[in-house]
């Protein structure tokens, strides 16, 4: 199996949205706290100083409490009371100036100043009275309620503009947080819409191998192979399913291929053997004719044999020549049935059969002979020109007064020898030709027909014969170039 | 695959909106907070000089066109502004409050509309004692140990509208004057206008300066001298006003007296009605006008160059323009592009 991305993987899609959701989960809970942390701290921003101020006026209105009773009673629980507010008047004050509040505020810097002028003029007063000096510490209190007024009246004036600010900010937050409000809630719409569409586009992503597959596994399965291979082209797990559905779908149809091939040579095979059963036929059939006729000719052809030694003894030279031809004629027959021949042989034999016929028609009947040398060697079976003559004879030129000719031409090509035999006679009519051209299936045939029939069986071939009326009946045989070790 | 672009490009948009709905989200509750903050109208930082104004509410010298002054230069040298408007009614013994208040604060400056009241005067040594440089209007003061005074000095205005009513009455004709002065305002004070008026009178022989009547303050107050003119002098030819409102009072006198073409009207200020009835119906005749602008930058300038310097001038006197039917045009071209400019 080989090897995929980590993180194209269908595991590493899954953990990635699972990621992206809790990422954006995250970025809204963050966001809501966000908003939550400003308001808190805007609403700290409105109080705190209201806080601060109220503690600054409570302290110094304790300061001034304490500082008249002791001044009144000159009591310790007085003073140690006014020492505390002392420092927690001076403890504000650090606090101001620590943690910056009331930043940039010019009352405020005078409102410290103040406080800072106020306790020297009370540690005056309680120094004073402690020195039982009435007039001075008189004096200095007088002073301490002067700056105490005056500290008030900047505190109340800090507090009604901080009411004026909030008074600004709250109308402003309000605004603010309907905006806020509807900004949530459309991110909410969205993020819940934004969820939705990755999940879709994830699924699309794992569905559209899958439905390719789908779409290929029905077109095998309705036997068309040669669907193209399903492509996935993403680094995940479906990538190695689709390579795989194709590696089997191709491994089917070679297996497919090679048993077709394997029946189609089959049924050739079958062929030639149902051709081979044919000739054989055939060659039975002819074995039958000829053992038929064969009781004749041996006969004849031994009363012939007679015939000549009879001429001979009575000195009857042109009986004994007429008989020699008719012998000569017949052992050819009876020599070449099982066997092939040259041309030169089946010349030789119409050349015979010739001398036969101008014994009977003295000069009516004529044959030229016009071959080329090179023709002459070229490998036939036997027998084939002999029936081809004597129909020219038979059917053409028997029937008329005047006699006739039949021309024999032999001409030589590179692959084959054109024999052609013509006749001047009255031809065939056109249904013997039809049926001599194109014989029925296992219908027996007229000799010109076996004729066909031989070569093409012979030379395992087509359109070696050819046949029409031309002023007469022409014939045209082709035989093929053929070594004696190839017969 | 065109199907699939379609998903995908609303998934970006989708996650586009996602992203600018945070960021908005971000943006209007920080605007929040800048809001809530930003309301702050007495900014001060421990680099910046305080100057503490004491000043009278009722005055119409203080107006606008000063605070203008005020501002601008308190803005060019970086300087904070505590501004305490003191109502006329019982002003000097609130001003001494404030003093106090602004000697107690600790302010790097003050600026007082002062007169020489002693008990002012003991609050502005004490002051200047402890370092604070106290810089007067309205009032020299120059026997305390005020910084500088910026302004005219009375006699000085004196003498100016005296050659303005020369020149406009072809030296001749009785004058009544309706000061309006604070409660408090010492006899010296107010005398020096008048001195400074018969200082001019006095070698011209058909002009004589006849009274002097003061106002305390508002409209009623100056239509009611102004009743008490005419009854007492009938053949009065000339009446100035020190101050705006008091102007329009008498003006409203002498329309209702039907007197408008027979007395001759100076004024004070230039009070958008004051230049109407000097540019319209010519009830008025003339107008002093004090470079108020000039007033309220130099108090803050005054107070810089001391803190730079160490030393200025003890009095710094804006100009002062008659503003008459023959110039009104030109000045208020001129103050239109200034208040542009501004």
């Amino acid at each position: 199996m080989k090897r995929i991305n980590n993180l194209s993987s269908i595991r590493g899609t899954l953990i990635g949205y699972s990621f992206l959701v809790v990422f954006l989960m995250t970025i809204l809970s963050f966001y809501t706290l966000g908003i939550m942390n400003q308001y808190q701290k805007q609403v700290s921003n409105m109080f705190e100083h209201h806080i601060f101020l109220n503690d600054l006026e409570k302290t110094m209105k304790n300061l001034d409490s304490n500082l008249l009773g002791f001044l009144t009673t000159k009591s310790s629980g007085n003073l140690n009371a006014y020492n505390i507010e002392r420092e927690n008047i001076n403890g504000l004050l650090e606090e101001y100036h620590k943690n910056d509040i009331l930043p940039d505020q010019l009352l405020m810097k005078n409102v410290d100043n103040l406080i800072k002028q106020y306790i020297l003029e009370s540690d005056l007063a309680v120094t004073f009275k402690r020195q039982r000096n009435v007039s001075e510490y008189s004096k200095h209190y007088d002073r301490t309620k002067k700056i105490q007024s005056f500290i008030f009246e900047y505190t109340q004036a800090m507090n009604q503009e901080q009411l004026t600010v909030n008074s600004n900010a709250y109308i402003n937050m309000i605004n603010q947080t309907h905006w806020l409000q509807m900004t949530t809630v459309f991110i909410i719409i969205d993020l819940i819409v934004f969820s939705v569409l990755i999940v879709y586009m994830l699924t699309s992503k794992m569905l559209k191998p899958i439905s390719a597959l789908y779409k290929s596994a029905e077109a095998i399965s309705e036997g068309n192979f040669e669907t193209p291979d399903v492509e996935i082209r993403s680094q995940d797990e479906f990538r190695l399913l689709a390579n795989a559905f194709n590696n089997m779908k191709n491994s089917i149809t070679r297996y497919i291929e090679a048993v077709k091939f394997k029946a189609e040579t089959e049924a050739k095979l079958k062929d030639e053997q149902m051709k081979n059963l044919k000739m054989a036929y055939l060659l039975d059939n002819a074995k039958l004719n000829a053992l038929q006729s064969q009781i004749n000719p041996h006969f004849l052809f031994n009363t012939i044999n007679a015939g000549v030694q009879l001429s001979v003894i009575e000195k009857a030279t042109r009986t004994g020549h007429f008989l020699e031809t008719m012998s000569r004629l017949f052992r050819y027959s009876l020599k070449m049935q099982h066997d092939h021949c040259t041309l030169a042989d089946e010349l030789s034999n119409i050349k015979d059969y010739y001398e036969l016929l101008k014994v009977r028609f003295r000069d009516r009947i004529k044959f030229n002979f016009d071959v080329e040398d090179d023709a002459l060697n070229v490998l036939m079976p036997a027998m084939i020109l002999q029936p081809i003559v004597e129909n020219s004879y038979i059917h053409g030129l028997s029937s008329l007064e005047s006699g006739g000719t039949i021309n024999i031409q032999g001409r030589s090509f590179n692959d084959y020898v054109e024999i052609m035999i013509s006749d001047n006679g009255v031809g065939v009519e056109e249904h013997v030709l039809e049926a001599i051209l194109n014989p029925p299936t296992d219908e027996e045939g007229i000799g010109v027909r076996n004729v066909k029939t031989r070569l093409e069986l012979y030379f395992h071939q087509k359109q070696l014969f050819d046949m029409y009326n031309d002023h007469g009946v022409t014939t045209i045989l082709r035989i093929p170039w053929t070594r004696r070790n190839d017969v | 695959m065109k199907h699939n672009k379609i998903w995908l490009a609303l998934t970006l948009i989708s996650g586009s909106l996602l992203i600018i709905a945070v960021i908005t989200g971000l943006a209007i509750s920080n605007e929040i907070k800048n809001k809530s903050l930003s309301v702050d109208t007495t900014a001060y930082n421990d680099e910046m000089y305080h100057i503490m104004f004491l000043l009278n509410e009722d005055d119409q010298s203080y107006g606008t066109v000063f605070m203008n002054g005020v501002d601008e230069a308190c803005e060019a040298f970086n300087i904070a502004k505590e501004i305490i408007m003191i109502p006329e009614d019982n002003y000097l013994s609130e001003v001494l409050d404030r003093l106090d208040m602004a000697i107690y604060s600790r302010v790097d400056g003050i600026v007082l509309h002062a007169y020489s009241d002693p008990l002012i005067i003991d609050k502005i040594d004490r002051a200047a004692e402890m370092g604070i440089p106290v810089i007067t209007l309205n009032d020299n003061v120059h026997e305390s140990k005020r910084l500088a005074y910026v302004g005219n000095s009375r006699y000085s205005i004196g003498i100016e509208v005296g050659k303005t009513i020369a020149r406009l009455s072809g030296s001749y004709g009785k004058v009544a004057v309706v000061d309006r002065v604070a409660e408090d305002t010492n006899d010296d004070m107010m005398n020096l206008l008048s001195l400074g008026i018969h200082d001019v009178f006095e070698n011209i022989d058909g002009l004589t300066l006849v009274t002097t009547r003061n106002t305390s303050q508002g409209v009623l107050s100056a239509e009611n001298v102004a009743v008490n003119i005419l009854k007492d002098y009938p053949d009065i030819d000339i009446i100035y006003s020190t101050d705006g409102a008091n102007t329009l009072g008498i003006v409203q006198v002498l329309i209702d007296q039907n007197k408008i073409n027979d007395i001759m009207v100076i004024g004070t200020s230039d009070h958008d009605e004051i230049l109407d009835y000097i540019r319209y119906g010519g009830a008025i005749d003339a107008t002093m006008v004090t470079d108020y602008y000039t007033v309220g930058y130099g108090v803050v300038e005054t107070f810089v160059k001391y803190k730079d310097e160490g030393i200025v001038s003890t009095q710094i006197s804006p100009s002062i323009t008659v503003v008459d039917t023959h110039n009104i045009e030109t000045y208020l071209e001129h103050r239109e592009v200034d208040d542009e400019t501004n």
